[in-house]
């Protein structure tokens, strides 16, 4: 319990946190503005010229805080190492792999909580700003919105625990934030570019596909089954979050 | 004095592992286009006769390694400046060199150099080594621009890595942390492009044809990316543009560096 809530007093106290927190909660107040952006279109063009499709509020969200939160887990860690208090830290707790696993479950709350809040918060904000104005990508029914939306709570989890992971296994913010970016931003195009069937293989299995994949029913080609996207996601956690554990296990500090 | 600034920065740009990481980053962004010409140029004997239009053209280095080095020369940038500020040897720094503003102009040199050294490497060996690779193959000719023809384009893509690299070494020393800096330029590479897209008619052009990202095809005089529109900015206003960014974000640092304490 000591571990825990010395962990809990860290991620609290650091000013990143906020930041972080800021850029989720203003993905939902992005989301207030859009729709109502959206809507002010719609009611004031003449009939006929109407809006008819508009991006779901939550869309940001969906990219922006998955993103913001594997910051969140880099930092985590790398910003003991890059004040040096790793060092109090692993001697006042020599058993190193329990510190991990307490930063593990401190991360996991706190990412579980600001996914849920922030998808769920953008998606049912721009839904009630939008009322009943007939746009396409406001017209589903909630309720086929929220497997799509627990899904992209999980993969906020999912990084923010493959931001802890690498940012134990490199101690470097910018070199696990470079990891990060470019498995969330350029592998994907980069594969768009592999030979068929190639690149819709590995567009399936990397990070920004598996929530989609999760969510929806039909498995279409190219797409993972909503079973191998949770196996996937969790690869991803254990590979990381093992890497993490074996350098901080193996090296000096 | 303005002599042993620049050689004190370049020392320093040297003698970090963060530079050559990136180096090898850059390098694997040349590969990247390389290799997938390589299998696309393998698989000529097999195409259906009407495909066989070997479009070798800026587009695939556009898609795999410009990105890649814009990022990577980016970080390059936001690491001159913050590393000093995570190590604490920025005090040393402008202990030895009170004019800070020479500390930050002798960086901007060091790092504008290096990055646009490092563009004019990578995105040409990307273009003409998979130009290379297409040549001895029967090309449909009118698909393909001669390579004379996107000299213009392939310049204004070369440097554009240093564009990005003296943008991030402005947000590095304005915010002062490694994350905030590459959040920034996340931010303003991938998201803000995707939200422009949503935009109505005509302010998603608009919006977009200003982003960093966009602004060396229309330097080169090419249309805007994802658009496909031309003379949203014509080639001056773009060049304008990308200097306002550097003149904005640099400006910035200048006046954070004098007033605050290191």
């Amino acid at each position: 319990m000591g571990l825990l809530s010395a962990e809990w007093l860290k991620v609290r106290s650091v000013r990143s946190t906020w930041y972080i927190l800021g850029v989720a909660a203003a993905c939902v107040l992005f989301a207030a503005v859009w729709a109502w952006y959206v809507g002010h279109l719609w009611d004031t063009a003449p009939a006929g010229q109407k809006v008819r499709q508009a991006a779901p509020g939550e869309h940001l969200a969906k990219t922006v805080v998955p993103f913001a939160m594997a910051v969140f887990g880099v930092l985590a860690v790398t910003s003991e190492y890059a004040t040096g208090l790793i060092r109090t830290t692993l001697t006042t707790r020599p058993r190193r792999l329990r510190v991990l696993l307490a930063k593990v479950v401190v991360v996991a709350a706190g990412a579980t909580v600001t996914g849920l809040v922030a998808m769920f918060g953008a998606f049912f904000v721009a839904r009630r700003i939008m009322g009943d104005r007939p746009i396409e990508g406001y017209r589903s029914s909630a309720s086929v919105e929220v497997p799509a939306l627990v899904a992209a709570s999980a993969s906020v989890l999912v990084l923010a625990l493959i931001g802890l992971g690498l940012g134990a296994a490199f101690r470097s913010t910018a070199a696990a934030l470079a990891v990060v970016v470019g498995m969330v931003f350029v592998l994907p195009t980069v594969v768009r570019f592999m030979p068929t069937p190639w690149d819709d293989r590995l567009s399936s299995v990397l990070l920004p596909a598996l929530p989609e994949a999760w969510a929806s029913q039909p498995a279409d080609a190219g797409v993972l089954s909503p079973q191998a996207a949770v196996a996937a996601m969790v690869a991803y956690v254990v590979v990381a979050v093992g890497l993490g554990a074996v350098a901080l296990q193996r090296r000096d500090v | 004095m303005i002599s042993q600034v620049l050689s004190s920065e370049w020392l320093k740009v040297r003698s970090v592992r963060s530079t050559y990481y990136i180096g090898g980053v850059v390098a694997t962004g040349v590969l990247l286009a390389i290799a997938v010409a390589a299998q696309a140029a393998s698989l000529w004997d097999e195409l259906l006769p009407e495909s066989r239009r070997g479009d070798y053209n800026m587009t695939l280095v556009q898609a795999l390694t410009v990105p890649v080095v814009q990022l990577c020369l980016a970080l390059f940038g936001v690491l001159a400046i913050t590393s000093e500020y995570a190590k604490g040897t920025i005090r040393g720094s402008f202990t030895a060199v009170p004019r800070r503003g020479a500390v930050l102009g002798g960086k901007a040199v060091v790092v504008a150099v290096v990055a646009a050294l490092a563009g004019l490497v990578s995105v040409p060996a990307a273009f003409y080594a998979g130009g290379a690779i297409f040549a001895g193959l029967p090309v449909i000719p009118e698909s393909t621009p001669p390579a004379s023809e996107q000299i213009q384009l392939l310049l204004a893509l070369s440097l554009s890595g240093a564009l990005f690299a003296l943008v991030g070494l402005g947000l590095g020393t304005v915010l002062r942390s490694t994350t905030g800096a590459v959040l920034v330029i996340v931010a303003q590479w991938y998201v803000l492009p995707m939200v422009a897209q949503w935009l109505p008619d005509p302010w998603n052009h608009r919006v977009a044809s200003v982003l960093l990202s966009n602004l060396a095809p229309q330097i080169a005089g090419e249309e805007l990316i994802g658009f496909g529109l031309s003379g949203v900015l014509t080639p001056v206003t773009a060049a304008m543009v990308a200097v306002g960014y550097i003149a904005l974000v640099l400006g910035a640092a200048a006046i954070a560096v004098r007033r605050r304490d290191a």
